[in-house]
């Protein structure tokens, strides 16, 4: 059973992410993950809102992206939801790796590789993805 | 975005910010590109104070990379934590850059 431990709301605006980037940290940190375990998750929800930013939103400001912040005694769970487009669904299965030297294409593998569950899912209007980290 | 810039026996040495995220990302880019197109194209980045950095972050340094390397230069990364280093070898890009340990050591690779 997770208990919601915060509800976070931001706009999707790039200037929003820093300040959720340290929000992040000190949540993991209160949840007992690592420096590098705390850096991980971050990162891979950093990514996540990212692509609700620049994908779902077209780089549009001013629209909502909620994260719901939820933990249980063996795991985190994060979901991060938007009412922008539809994901394309290759980019939701992701590729096993960006091109090495490519100039991004990064952001998938991030969330995939340093989360132990990611959950794409559409439904009418909102775009809802599930992170999962065990502890 | 201002960057910490200097130059040292032509090479350009710049500090990143403790972050680099997507909301700094096209200012940073510009800034460096215009360091590498002004330089020789050897570039020094120092990471020391850089705990933060996203995929938009990376893409700045691949394009720098790329464009020293049009000026047959290249990118050294040096003062690497390692939590970013952890990213650099999560997306193999630490095959792509040379990373050392300090800065002395990148300058004499260059000369």
């Amino acid at each position: 059973m997770s208990n919601v431990v915060a509800n976070l709301m931001l706009h999707s605006d790039p200037n929003d992410v820093p300040g959720l980037q340290s929000r992040l940290l000190t949540l993991c940190e209160e949840a007992g993950l690592d420096n590098l375990g705390a850096f991980q998750l971050t990162s891979a929800i950093v990514e996540a809102v990212n692509n609700c930013i620049e994908h779902a939103y077209g780089g549009e400001p001013g629209h909502r992206i909620s994260l719901r912040w939820l933990a249980g005694p063996e795991e985190i769970v994060v979901e991060i939801r938007d009412n922008g487009r539809a994901m394309p669904t290759e980019a939701t299965r992701g590729r096993a790796t960006a091109d090495v030297d490519a100039v991004c294409g990064r952001g998938w593998h991030i969330i995939r590789q340093w989360t132990d569950t990611a959950v794409y899912e559409r439904d009418q209007n909102s775009n809802l993805l599930t992170l999962t980290r065990r502890r | 975005m201002n960057l910490e810039h200097r130059t040292e026996n032509g090479i350009d040495i710049v500090k990143l910010p403790e972050r680099l995220m997507m909301a700094d990302a096209a200012d940073a880019r510009a800034a460096l590109k215009e360091i590498i197109g002004k330089g020789a194209g050897k570039l020094i980045l120092d990471l020391a104070d850089t705990t933060f950095m996203d995929s938009s972050g990376l893409a700045v340094l691949v394009s720098s990379l790329q464009a020293a390397r049009k000026k047959a230069g290249d990118v050294y990364l040096v003062g690497m934590g390692d939590t970013v280093r952890a990213l650099f070898e999560l997306t193999r890009l630490h095959t792509v850059f040379q990373i050392f340990d300090d800065e002395a050591g990148a300058i004499r690779a260059f000369s």
